[in-house]
C-alpha cells in the first residue's frame, strides 16, 4: 500500500493558521534563524544541491533562479510569490496557504534575504478570500513577533510582505503578465529574455517562485539536501502535491514522492473509481497538461516522464475520468476554457484556439470529415509553435493528447456519428425499454419539455422532435428503462 | 508579545512552547476548516462542539480550527488528538454527529469505529 509523504503539507490541519505560536512549536522560523546565520551563498548552495524544482508547472530548478537573482545587478530587488492557481480543479497552493500560511512567508523570508530583496508581494486571486485573510492574519503576526519588518530578529536584514489581489485572469499565472498586472498594466504576458530574474517587476531583478515551491524551503534549509534527495527521484527529488478530483472516490490533496506512479496515488491513495465504474483517463497539468490513458498508470510521475506522454506536471492537478467520459468532450471543455482566458495577444492564440474549438463542435456535433482532423492536428502545431507564452504554446495540449490516445473515439464521432460515452447530445437519443418499463410516470413528470407520454401502469413512449437530450428522464427511472442509443 | 530581538530570543520561546506542549495534557479536537470544510458545513460543526463540550463539562478539552488535512472528501473531518494517543481521524462529522464523538470517545473512551477515515499519510519532519 502506497503512502503518502508530507514535508509541503507538514502542518496543514495540523495547527491553527490564525496561530503563530502553532507555527512556531513546530520548528517554525528556524530555518530563517539558520539562514540569517549562514551567508548569503551557503542558502543558495544548499537551495541548489537539494535540486528543489519550481512546484509552478514548469520545473525550472530553484537553487538556479536564486542565483540568478542574487547575482543580478540592481538598487532593489523583489520576491514575488505566485498563488495565481487558476487550474480547473486545482487547489493545492490555496489549501497551502489556508492551512500553514506561515510556512509561504518564511519560504519567501529566506528567499529574500538569500538574493538581498526587502520587499516581497504575494500575488493571490481574489476568489480566496479565506487564503487572503489568514495570510493578512499570518503577515500581522510575524510582524509583532519582529519575524517581519525591520531588522528581522535583531539582524540588519530587513523584509517586508504585502498581499496583491488578482482578478482572476488564468493568464496572470504566467509570470511575465503577473508582473505586468502587479504594475497596473494589462495582464500580457512579454518576450523572455529578459527573466525576471535579471529585470522583473519595476525592471528590477525579481525572483518569482509558486506557493509550494516556497512552502519546501524551511524544510530544506533546516534538514539539509540529503535529507531532501532522499525522496522522489533522481531528477525530480523531494514530494509533489497533487489535488485529486474528478470521478475518484477519495477527493482531496495528496502529497507523494516524485516517481510514484498514477496507479498508486489514484487507486491505493484515491480508493479507485466513484461506482466502481472502469478508469478511462487522467487528465494533468490543467489546460496546458494532457489526458494519460490506462495503458500509462504505471508510469512513475516525474516532470519528464509527464512531459514524454503529452502532458505535464503543471501545477499538480489531477482530474481522473471514468468510462463514462466523453474524450473529445474533454479536450472541447479544456479549449473553452483556454479560449475564454487567452489575453488575445498572440493571434495564433486568439483566432486559432477559437477556430479549433470550431472544428471540435463541429466532430461533437456529428458534421465533421475526416479532413477535419488533419486541420485539427496542423493548427494545432502551428499554435504551439508560434504563440508567445506557456498559455498558448500549451493550449493544444489537451487535443493533441486525446487524439493521439483516444483516435478512435474521434473517428467514431465522424465516421459511425456516435458518441461511444453517450455525452455528445446531437449524437445520441434517449429511448424506453418498453420490457422494463412500469409506466410509473416519474420520468414524464421531470421531462422538462413535456417529450414523453403513456398511460400510468403502460410502457411510455420519449418523442424524440420534443427531447432535448437533457438526461433527466435517464437519471430519474428506477428501472434501467431508458437507454441512450 | 513583544518583538524577538535576536536568534536566541527565538529559539529560547521555540524551546518553551515545545516544552509546554510536551506537558500539556489537553484533549485537542481538530475541525478542518479550509474552504473544502466550510462548504460542507464544518462551522456548523465547530460550534456543535463547542456546544457539546461546554455542556459536558469536561475539563481539558480543546476545540481548534486548522487548515485542510486532505482528505477533502470525507468533509466536515475531526481528528481528535489525546495526549499520549495516536490521533483519530473521523470523517462526516456533520452537526448530528457531533453527540456522538463527545459522548462515546471523549466521555466513555469508546472510538466511533463506523466514521474513522483511513489516513494514508505520514509527515516526514
Amino acid at each position: 500500500m502506497c503512502e503518502q509523504i508530507r514535508i509541503v503539507l507538514r502542518n496543514a490541519g495540523n495547527i491553527n493558521p490564525e496561530n503563530i505560536e502553532d507555527y512556531l512549536k513546530n520548528d517554525g522560523y528556524l530555518a530563517l534563524a539558520k539562514a540569517l546565520e549562514s551567508t548569503r551563498e551557503e542558502v543558495i548552495d544548499i537551495i541548489s544541491s537539494s535540486n528543489l524544482r519550481g512546484r509552478g508547472g514548469g520545473g525550472f530548478p530553484t537553487g538556479l533562479k536564486w542565483k540568478f537573482t542574487m547575482q543580478a545587478k540592481g538598487d532593489e530587488k523583489y520576491v514575488i510569490c505566485n498563488a495565481d492557481e487558476g487550474d480547473p480543479g486545482a487547489f493545492m497552493d490555496r489549501s497551502i496557504l489556508e492551512g500553514d500560511p506561515h510556512s509561504v512567508l518564511e519560504g519567501m523570508t529566506i528567499g529574500g534575504y538569500a538574493v538581498g530583496a526587502k520587499k516581497g508581494i504575494i500575488y493571490i486571486r481574489a476568489e480566496y478570500p479565506l487564503a487572503v485573510e489568514r495570510l493578512k492574519n499570518a503577515i500581522c503576526q510575524a510582524k509583532e513577533f519582529g519575524l517581519l519588518g525591520e531588522n528581522i530578529l535583531g539582524t540588519s536584514f530587513s523584509f517586508d510582505i504585502e498581499i496583491r489581489l488578482g482578478a482572476g485572469a488564468f493568464v496572470c499565472g504566467e509570470e511575465t503578465a503577473l508582473i505586468h498586472s502587479i504594475e497596473g498594466s494589462r495582464g500580457e504576458p512579454r518576450n523572455k529574455p529578459p527573466f525576471p530574474s535579471t529585470s522583473g517587476l519595476w525592471g528590477k531583478p525579481t525572483l518569482i517562485n509558486n506557493v509550494e515551491t516556497f512552502a519546501n524551503i524551511a524544510p530544506i534549509i533546516l534538514n539539509g539536501p540529503d535529507w531532501f534527495r532522499q525522496y522522489g527521484t533522481k531528477n525530480s527529488p523531494g514530494t509533489k502535491v497533487f489535488a485529486l478530483a474528478g470521478d475518484v472516490k477519495n477527493v482531496g490533496l495528496v502529497e507523494v514522492p516524485m516517481g510514484t506512479t498514477l496507479r498508486e496515488i489514484i487507486f491505493d491513495i484515491g480508493g479507485g473509481i466513484k461506482g466502481d465504474k472502469k478508469f478511462k483517463a487522467v487528465q494533468t497539468g490543467g489546460p496546458s497538461g494532457g489526458c494519460i490513458p490506462i495503458e500509462y498508470l504505471d508510469t512513475p510521475i516525474d516532470y519528464d516522464s509527464l512531459q514524454n506522454l503529452g502532458s505535464m506536471m503543471g501545477s499538480g492537478g489531477m482530474i481522473v475520468m471514468d468510462e463514462d467520459t466523453c474524450m473529445v468532450d474533454v479536450a472541447k471543455f479544456y479549449l473553452q476554457f483556454t479560449v475564454d482566458e487567452s489575453c488575445g495577444k498572440c493571434t495564433t492564440c486568439r483566432i486559432g484556439n477559437v477556430r479549433l474549438l470550431e472544428i471540435l463542435e463541429k466532430i461533437t456535433s456529428g458534421n465533421a470529415h475526416l479532413e477535419d482532423l488533419e486541420r485539427m492536428i496542423s493548427l494545432s502545431n502551428v499554435i504551439k509553435n508560434s504563440s508567445l507564452c506557456g498559455l498558448g504554446q500549451t493550449a493544444p495540449n489537451p487535443v493533441l493528447s486525446t487524439f493521439k490516445y483516444f483516435e478512435d473515439e474521434y473517428k467514431a464521432h465522424i465516421l459511425d456519428r456516435v458518441c461511444p460515452a453517450g455525452i455528445c447530445k446531437n449524437l445520441i437519443r434517449y429511448e424506453v425499454i418498453p420490457q422494463n418499463c412500469q409506466g410509473c410516470t416519474a420520468c414524464a413528470r421531470v421531462c422538462p419539455t413535456q417529450a414523453i407520454s403513456g398511460e400510468l401502469r403502460k410502457p411510455h413512449f420519449i418523442d424524440q422532435t420534443k427531447c432535448i437530450k437533457c438526461g433527466s428522464c435517464y437519471s430519474t427511472c428506477r428501472f434501467n428503462a431508458i437507454k441512450i442509443v | 508579545m513583544s518583538k524577538l530581538n535576536s536568534i536566541d530570543e527565538l529559539r529560547n520561546l521555540v524551546a518553551t512552547l515545545k516544552k509546554n506542549d510536551s506537558e500539556n495534557k489537553t484533549t485537542y479536537l481538530k475541525v478542518a476548516l479550509g474552504t473544502c470544510g466550510i462548504s460542507s458545513g464544518a462551522e456548523e460543526t465547530f460550534n456543535e462542539l463547542l456546544k457539546v463540550i461546554n455542556e459536558t463539562k469536561l475539563e481539558n478539552v480543546e476545540v481548534i480550527k486548522t487548515g485542510c488535512l486532505g482528505y477533502c472528501y470525507a468533509e466536515p473531518t475531526v481528528e481528535v488528538n489525546e495526549p499520549g494517543k495516536e490521533p483519530i481521524l473521523y470523517g462526516f462529522v456533520t452537526k448530528s454527529k457531533v453527540h456522538d464523538i463527545v459522548y462515546n470517545h471523549l466521555m466513555e473512551g469508546k472510538i466511533v469505529k463506523e466514521l474513522i477515515v483511513h489516513e494514508t499519510h505520514k509527515i516526514v519532519l
